[in-house]
């Protein structure tokens, strides 16, 4: 147990520090490069779960693919203005962005520390979901979830691609006619 | 829990496709459009509005039927609503695509807008996401629905690539709008953690139990959760103080594009905010009331105040939209069933009138986007009667003047408020509609009692700030006084100088459908009973 606790937080101290990296680096690359670490860890946080397939498909899918062709992206597109930035205008918003920020983050750590948390997640019926797991396996409770009650939010997920497909032949094809 | 077990073995029937029908007839049509653009040739592509309409078509008339006969129970694993609340959602955002589809032919080839295939098809599946959001219940599809509709909407906004404020629009409403849904995401999911469930009546049955009421109430997980949502629906509905992106994006992307999302979001986000807040977290109204009752005032008084100083008629209908949120806001704030019915009818009545206006903003325009200020406007009513006849009966019932549909809207709001205990907000919704009626009422003063603009020479339009402008006066008098006469626009064009004034052309299918705005906003005026009981129908299911 004692164990399992020191990796939680080493892992926690390595997720916010990697997401603090993805917004503080000026080189697009070098938050790129965080954003991957960000994720994997994430992954190793659904292990932990015992949520073996979501976190397997974490790092294929987050990890592996799509940050791969964010990273071709980055690199090909912006190969000279590495940096953004310069100056920044609204320097004010930066006091007030950070100071609203920790009231955020002070609300939800006060909402994890006051105990509900623990007390709330005996009602959420986790045991039915151990049930399955027990049963079926992990892939296969996943599997039989998505397919069966889930089976709606899967489909109009198709539409969302659509539309995304849409997007990128609409912008796209219009930003190299005005190359030309 | 056996909602748990349940969600492995279930298995839909052919019951739960029937009550998704007019979203399934509305998807084919979207499909279907985008096979038939590789058969059209390029100057034909009204054809595929054509098909969109007959698809809004069948959809609306599988609405009714559902309306008419439907058992009300929802579908897909208690995914998706098919009761006559969503229905009658369904009919308004099916009045608001098919309007933006009628507007569109005409204006999109003036604009130099290509690719129409892809526009008209886009148009279709934002207004089905809106109507999965509409009839969602279950957080899952409130937020899937939300993000179909607004990645169709962010495409729409920077349709005009080669315009910098088009693809500003865009780009804006992408970067605030995917910040928002990261704040409802947030929100839902910490809503599920403190429940269990994202199912809402299994939500509402949670919440109805004890479990919170014992002890020391409720977590603090689940406020966080509640402000969360809040914050994210607050942005998608514009309300102040999350209303920064609307007017930029209103203005930037396509005016046929505007006239649709400006009616179609509102409804879909308000039916979710209704079932989430009026529904499944009722047991805890006194906790979220305060904060939504603080954004409807701010709504209503910042909108307002705001809508004052505009000169731009687009931008000036970007901030009413606004103020007409915190009314709408009033009803979801008051959570009775009265309201939930004073909402429907807001929405309906909102939807012919708004969608109206923007149609003549639409058509007034020029080719590059500009033009829809209220100086363009002056003197409108000497070239096209018939438009400005169209446009003051839209404004005028924006502004809740007796006869028209938008007097009802505010009037059941503001009794469903008084009875359920919110006298303020009704006195505040009716203070600030004194406010509103000052810049509806300026715009038709502007068309029926200000000279014409001076012809197309910037210099003197910018200078122009009082009007009228006296430079202007004399030239554009003699041609003025000539339309009157004859009521012809092509001898007004005859005195003038040839690069002069051009009254604002419209294409057959924009005539129609504001003939078919009109004709609501008035005979929906006139004769109301029919269709608020409609409403109050819709309502009860809702809360069931």
């Amino acid at each position: 147990m004692l164990l399992h606790q020191i990796a939680f937080y080493v892992l926690a101290a390595v997720a916010i520090a990697s997401a603090l990296g993805v917004i503080s680096f000026r080189s697009a690359v070098y938050s790129m490069l965080s954003l991957i670490v960000n994720l994997m860890s994430l992954a190793f946080f659904f292990l932990m779960l015992q949520a073996i397939f979501i976190g397997t498909i974490q790092v294929l899918i987050y990890a592996g693919a799509v940050m791969v062709l964010f990273l071709f992206v980055v690199t090909m597109l912006a190969p000279d203005t590495e940096s953004v930035g310069g100056r920044n205008p609204l320097r004010w918003q930066w006091g007030a962005g950070i100071g609203l920020g920790i009231i955020l983050a002070g609300g939800l750590i006060l909402a994890v520390v006051n105990g509900s948390l623990a007390r709330d997640a005996h009602a959420v019926g986790a045991d039915g979901l151990a049930r399955q797991v027990a049963l079926h396996g992990n892939v296969e409770a996943f599997g039989l979830a998505l397919f069966h009650g889930f089976s709606f939010p899967f489909e109009i997920t198709s539409v969302l691609l659509v539309i995304a497909v849409l997007g990128a032949v609409v912008l796209g094809r219009r930003i190299l006619g005005r190359e030309e | 829990m056996i909602v748990a077990d349940s969600a492995f073995t279930y298995t839909p029937g052919a019951a739960d496709w029937v009550r998704i029908l007019p979203e399934l007839i509305l998807l084919g049509a979207a499909l279907i459009v985008l096979l038939a653009d590789l058969a059209t040739p390029a100057g034909r592509k009204g054809w595929l509005a054509l098909i969109g309409l007959l698809g809004v078509a069948g959809s609306a008339i599988a609405a009714a039927l559902l309306f008419a006969n439907g058992d009300g129970q929802s579908a897909f694993f208690g995914m998706i609503a098919a009761d006559k609340a969503a229905l009658f959602a369904d009919f308004v955002i099916l009045l608001s695509v098919g309007l933006g589809l009628l507007f569109s032919p005409g204006y999109v080839e003036r604009q130099g807008i290509t690719q129409l295939g892809e526009y008209y098809a886009l148009m279709l599946l934002a207004a089905l996401g809106m109507m999965f959001m509409a009839s969602a219940t279950n957080l899952m599809i409130i937020f899937v629905g939300l993000e179909v509709l607004s990645l169709a909407l962010y495409i729409l906004s920077a349709y005009i690539m080669s315009r910098s404020r088009s693809r500003e629009a865009g780009m804006k409403y992408f970067i605030l709008s995917s910040f928002a849904s990261g704040f409802l995401l947030y929100g839902m999911a910490l809503t599920y953690g403190a429940t269990g469930q994202t199912n809402l009546q299994a939500v509402r049955v949670f919440m109805a139990g004890n479990a919170f009421h014992s002890g020391t109430g409720f977590g603090p997980l689940l406020i966080a959760g509640l402000a969360l949502m809040a914050v994210g629906f607050c942005f998608k509905v514009s309300a102040v103080p999350f209303q920064a992106w609307t007017p930029d994006v209103y203005v930037g992307a396509p005016t046929s594009v505007t006239a649709f999302m400006s009616v179609g979001t509102k409804v879909a986000a308000f039916l979710a905010l209704a079932r989430v807040f009026d529904v499944a977290l009722l047991s805890v109204h006194a906790t979220w009331m305060p904060v939504l009752w603080a954004v409807a005032v701010l709504t209503m008084i910042g909108g307002n105040i705001m809508a004052v100083t505009q000169r731009d008629v687009k931008r000036m209908l970007a901030y009413s939209s606004i103020a007409n949120a915190g009314y709408m806001l009033i009803a979801v704030v008051t959570g009775t069933q009265d309201a939930l019915a004073a909402l429907l009818i807001y929405l309906a009545a909102y939807a012919a009138m708004n969608l109206g206006a923007f149609g003549v903003a639409l058509a007034v325009e020029r080719s590059d986007g500009t033009g829809a200020t209220l100086d363009d406007f002056a003197g409108l009513a000497r070239h096209r009667p018939a438009l400005s006849a169209a446009m003051s009966i839209f404004l005028l019932s924006l502004a809740g003047v007796p006869p028209l549909v938008g007097f009802w809207g505010k009037f059941y709001v503001f009794q469903a408020a008084i009875i359920g205990g919110h006298l303020e907000l009704a006195i505040i919704g009716v203070l600030t509609s004194v406010i509103g009626m000052f810049y509806y009422l300026r715009v038709v003063w502007a068309m029926y009692f200000q000279e014409p603009r001076a012809v197309g020479i910037p210099a003197v339009s910018t200078l122009s700030v009082e009007p009228p402008a006296p430079a202007a006066a004399p030239a554009s008098a003699s041609g003025g006084g000539a339309a009157v006469l004859v009521a012809e626009p092509a001898v007004v064009a005859a005195p003038a100088p040839q690069e002069a004034y051009q009254p604002p052309v419209l294409a057959p299918g924009a005539w129609l459908g504001l003939a078919f705005a009109v004709a609501l906003t008035v005979v929906l005026g006139i004769l109301p009973s029919g269709f608020v009981d409609l409403a109050i129908q819709a309502a009860h299911t809702i809360l069931r």
